[in-house]
């Protein structure tokens, strides 16, 4: 069928054109005046570059919003900064200064970009309202269905952190409706990634490592983040699953892509994972030597619930070794650093027991494990009591 | 996807008139509703470049999902 021809709307064809110059312009000014800028101040008063008009430019949000990404998997706290930065800037745009529906896009992208962070920093309600604010701006505009998809894609991953893995699952599915649609086959696998981690979530470790699995054989042009989360998700079901093999094999993979992608701490999460693993196949030492690392770099970046976590597991390790003043000291450092940190008062408790169960010589590894699974736990149930171990009687 | 000025002129006119045309005749769009909406996916497209592999299913699935998901526009 021949296309019709219709008027141009030579005016929104202009504007068009116009957006696109001023676009590439900004696009190739804005990086070196933002990096400079970022440089030369310090993170505290990044505030103060709110006055400089060569901010306020879509180039500017833009590059701010890469350096967010490059950031977030090394340091939270810089991305959470850079965050706000871009949020400060998109809603000063003068309403006027870019057509309407590229101006929406920038102000949900920094919303987005907000909750994306909050959500990494474990505060899951904060971050739902930061994509609430995101979908406000985009909700006039029917044009931008694949904006919002991203959106909501970042707030089913929210749920799925927080324990809400029934409302996670409508969204996914939009959202792969989406992006097929678009031909964009990143975030389509992406969100089948998310599918497989409810799965993951719900201990289904069976289901959720054949998800993963079909999206790597069935999938090219695989973003390297996504395939890496994919294969450390393999390492971490196979893992539970006592294919000790395949785990150690995808764990490796996923920690050497991480590294390759400058994404250290998700790199070290992947070590953390590698350290279980070496517990659970009987090599404490090795195991030790691992967390060490891995407890090291948590606190390097004030990470101190993941710090805490590889420490219980370095707990684990100890206890099996039979060194229990080690273990002892160890456990009494965890829990001054979650008092320190105002971490769960729930959290403190359960470490009161190991410490005293370690005292009486009444701990064994499984208690510590015991501990690690409850306090991990409390990241989705923050309410859920502490339950002593049942621990098998004395036969004798 | 990077493109000359000459490219992108072009670009937008081809786009523009089979998007309009699988507007109005398979979504039975009013015609200025379609220009509006057709006008927005393009312009929105400045901003996502840098994802996009294939342009025309890239904005034939961008007017799909608008009519499919959104009020008021069918």
């Amino acid at each position: 069928m021949a296309v019709r021809r219709f008027p141009t709307g030579l005016i929104r064809e202009r504007e068009f054109y116009a957006t696109l110059h001023r676009l590439r312009q900004e696009r190739a000014t804005a990086p070196k005046i933002v990096d400079h800028a970022l440089r030369r101040t310090p993170i505290d008063q990044w505030n103060t570059l709110q006055e400089r008009p060569e901010f306020l430019t879509a180039g500017a949000i833009e590059h701010i919003g890469k350096l967010l990404d490059a950031s977030m998997g090394r340091n939270p706290t810089r991305a959470h900064a850079l965050s706000l930065l871009a949020l400060s800037f998109a809603e000063t745009l003068p309403a006027d200064s870019y057509p309407p529906v590229i101006l929406a896009q920038i102000r949900a992208t920094a919303w987005k970009d907000v909750g994306k962070v909050l959500s990494y920093l474990a505060r899951h309600t904060e971050a739902d309202r930061a994509f609430d604010e995101a979908e406000r701006h985009v909700e006039p505009y029917a044009a931008l269905e694949h904006d919002h998809a991203i959106i909501q894609l970042n707030r089913a991953i929210n749920y799925i952190e927080s324990n809400r893995p029934h409302e996670a699952l409508p969204i996914l599915a939009y959202c792969k409706e989406v992006f097929s649609a678009h031909a964009d086959n990143g975030l389509f696998i992406l969100s089948g990634f998310y599918e497989g981690r409810l799965h993951h979530e719900s201990h289904h470790y069976r289901e959720a490592r054949e998800i993963y699995l079909l999206l790597i054989a069935s999938a090219s042009n695989i973003p390297k983040a996504t395939l890496a989360a994919l294969h450390q998700s393999i390492g971490l079901c196979s893992t539970e699953l006592g294919d000790y093999a395949a785990a150690e094999d995808n764990l490796r993979k996923g920690i050497e892509l991480h590294i390759e992608l400058g994404q250290l701490l998700d790199a070290v999460k992947g070590d953390h994972a590698r350290g279980m693993l070496l517990l659970r196949r009987g090599y404490p030492k090795h195991a030790l030597a691992v967390l060490r690392v891995v407890r090291h770099q948590y606190l390097k970046n004030s990470l101190a619930e993941e710090a805490g976590l590889s420490g219980l597991r370095m707990v684990e390790a100890l206890l099996t070794l039979g060194e229990f003043d080690k273990a002892d000291r160890l456990a009494r450092t965890i829990m001054s650093e979650f008092l320190a940190a105002s971490l769960s008062t729930r959290a403190l408790t359960a470490l009161g027991y190991l410490t005293e169960a370690i005292a009486s010589q009444k701990a064994s590894p499984a208690v510590a494990s015991h501990v690690y699974d409850y306090v991990l736990s409390l990241r989705k149930e923050p309410e859920r009591e502490y339950e002593q171990p049942t621990l098998p009687r004395d036969a004798g | 996807m990077k493109l000359t000025d000459l490219q992108m002129e072009k670009f937008y006119r081809e786009h523009f008139a089979s998007l309009m045309d699988m507007a109005v005749s398979q979504f039975k769009l009013p015609e200025a509703d379609a220009e509006d909406l057709v006008g927005d996916i393009l312009m929105a497209s400045l901003l996502q470049l840098p994802r996009i592999q294939d342009p025309k299913i890239w904005f034939a699935g961008a007017l799909t999902m608008a009519v499919r998901h959104r009020k008021g526009v069918a």
